[in-house]
């Protein structure tokens, strides 16, 4: 099975995750205050801090990112191999109907060659 | 006397294919839908980027990111080629191993392998009734009949052949697609994990906040620009009044609440839709074909059930029929011989 914390440790993942969401529920609460507010100097001063929170969050986020980038990767080579599994029990099935086939060709010589010699002794009888 | 043991299916086994075609259609729509999301970010961001410029005189054109900064706010990869990739590829994985499901369950082996062993069967027939003619002309009876057909026996034998072998094909195929299923089964499930997550995460972070920061950044803009607080309606005919016309038409000020308005809009989209149900409804479907993998391998069992329990009704009621039909040409048969034996 596919590793999914790749480059961090579980315990470090799930820390950075509460970190940037606690920074993203500030951010949040900025920008509301900043959509509410009548007051130019307010809106102004709650915006600069909802940018400077952003930049945060996202660099929080992006450690979050390049994680999970490893591991959608380890999980396409996964389903390389599965595709591949998947490929080979349809040929499977495939060269069972070829195998048939090739029962009916001798069969059908069979019957053929009999049906000369019963012809070749009937003529002989 | 003839017996066959022939190969007895589950009642789920039409599901188990319907399951696998509505999975393979389910991962094929949804799937694509989410690759677009995924290659649509640094658009998006780019558009919010170059927005929120026009309002920040002391903002410098940024064109890529650095490692201090993973803001998005970047002309160029907000999300990186390298971290969008990684993503696609494991989209594209799961459309591949939903496709092969698929061509398993869509095989029309068991059917092919039916008729052909019909066919290998009656020609099978023909060969016994040419042996049968040779076998003849090296004794005689006395009346010349001949003794032996087998005719009687090849239609009702091909008929069952062609049912034991359709099926027993039709087990292999349903027992490929069950280890191909139990085969990736965790690694589907944690694909669908990290992309609820990870989708959850693109969804809100590079999506959802950068839009209603470049929203907010418009509305500063007209605020500080064109709001003032104490104004007051001045009375008609005074020169305070032309002003105000002036003010109302004003086209600078029009364009700019065009562009909040269509900003405003096509930002509301993203708050009232998420791609999440997407993966959900991936999952789901993925779900119902666990129950195949926890079944394993689908029973063998005689035809005819000493405890007379029949699980496949059909096939044990043509295959009862069918072997009655040729016991009484055996039986007809060996009384012909009976008697051939006593003219002797």
């Amino acid at each position: 099975m596919v590793e999914l914390y790749a480059g961090v440790s579980k315990d470090d993942y799930d820390k950075i995750k509460e970190c940037r969401d606690c920074l993203s529920d500030l951010l949040e609460k900025s920008m509301g205050k900043a959509a509410a507010t009548d007051d130019q100097g307010e809106q102004d001063e709650l915006l600069h801090k909802a940018e400077r929170l952003k930049v945060e969050v996202d660099n929080l986020n992006a450690i979050i990112r390049n994680s999970n980038t490893k591991a959608f990767y380890d999980l396409s080579v996964r389903f390389q191999a599965l595709t591949q599994e998947t490929r080979e029990k349809l040929d499977e099935l495939k060269r069972t109907v070829e195998n048939l086939k090739t029962v009916l060709e001798l069969a059908t010589a069979l019957d053929a060659a009999l049906e000369i010699a019963a012809g070749i002794a009937s003529k002989m009888t | 006397m003839v017996t066959f043991s022939v190969l007895m299916l589950s009642g789920c086994d039409e599901s188990l294919i319907s399951d696998v075609k509505e999975f393979d259609k389910v991962v094929s729509d949804s799937a694509l839908s989410v690759k677009k999301t995924y290659s649509g970010v640094n658009d998006f961001c780019r558009q919010c980027y170059v927005t929120k410029l026009r309002f920040n005189p002391s903002a410098r054109i940024k064109h890529r990111k650095d490692d201090a900064d993973n803001s998005p706010d970047v002309l160029m990869f907000a999300y990186s080629p390298e971290d969008i990739r990684a993503r696609e590829l494991a989209l594209e994985g799961l459309i591949e191993y939903s496709a092969g499901l698929m061509a398993i369950a869509g095989s029309d082996s068991p059917k092919q392998a039916g008729e052909l062993a019909a066919q290998i069967s009656e020609r099978l027939g023909s060969t016994a009734d040419s042996l049968s003619r040779l076998n003849e002309m090296s004794k005689s009876t006395k009346d010349g009949q001949t003794t032996f057909k087998f005719e009687s026996y090849s239609k009702p034998i091909a008929t069952l052949a062609k049912l034991a072998a359709e099926k027993w094909v039709g087990k292999k195929q349903k027992d490929n697609l069950k280890e191909c299923i139990t085969s990736g089964y965790a690694d589907t499930e944690a694909t669908f994990d990290l992309l609820e997550e990870d989708l959850k995460n693109l969804w809100k972070f590079a999506y959802k906040q950068n839009a209603e920061l470049t929203l907010l950044a418009q509305e500063n803009y007209y605020n500080y620009r064109y709001v003032r607080k104490d104004w007051k309606r001045p009375a008609i005919d005074t020169p305070d009044y032309e002003k105000y016309v002036a003010f109302v038409g004003d086209k600078s000020r029009l364009d700019l609440l065009n562009e909040i308005r269509d900003s405003a809009k096509s930002f509301s989209t993203l708050f009232t839709s998420s791609p999440e149900p997407l993966i959900s409804r991936m999952r789901e479907s993925h779900q119902r074909l666990k129950k195949y993998a926890d079944e394993g391998k689908i029973r063998e069992t005689g035809i005819i059930d000493p405890n007379g329990k029949a699980d496949d009704q059909d096939l044990r009621d043509k295959s009862k029929g069918m072997i009655s039909a040729m016991l009484d040409s055996y039986r007809q048969i060996k009384m012909s011989l009976y008697k051939n034996e006593e003219v002797k």
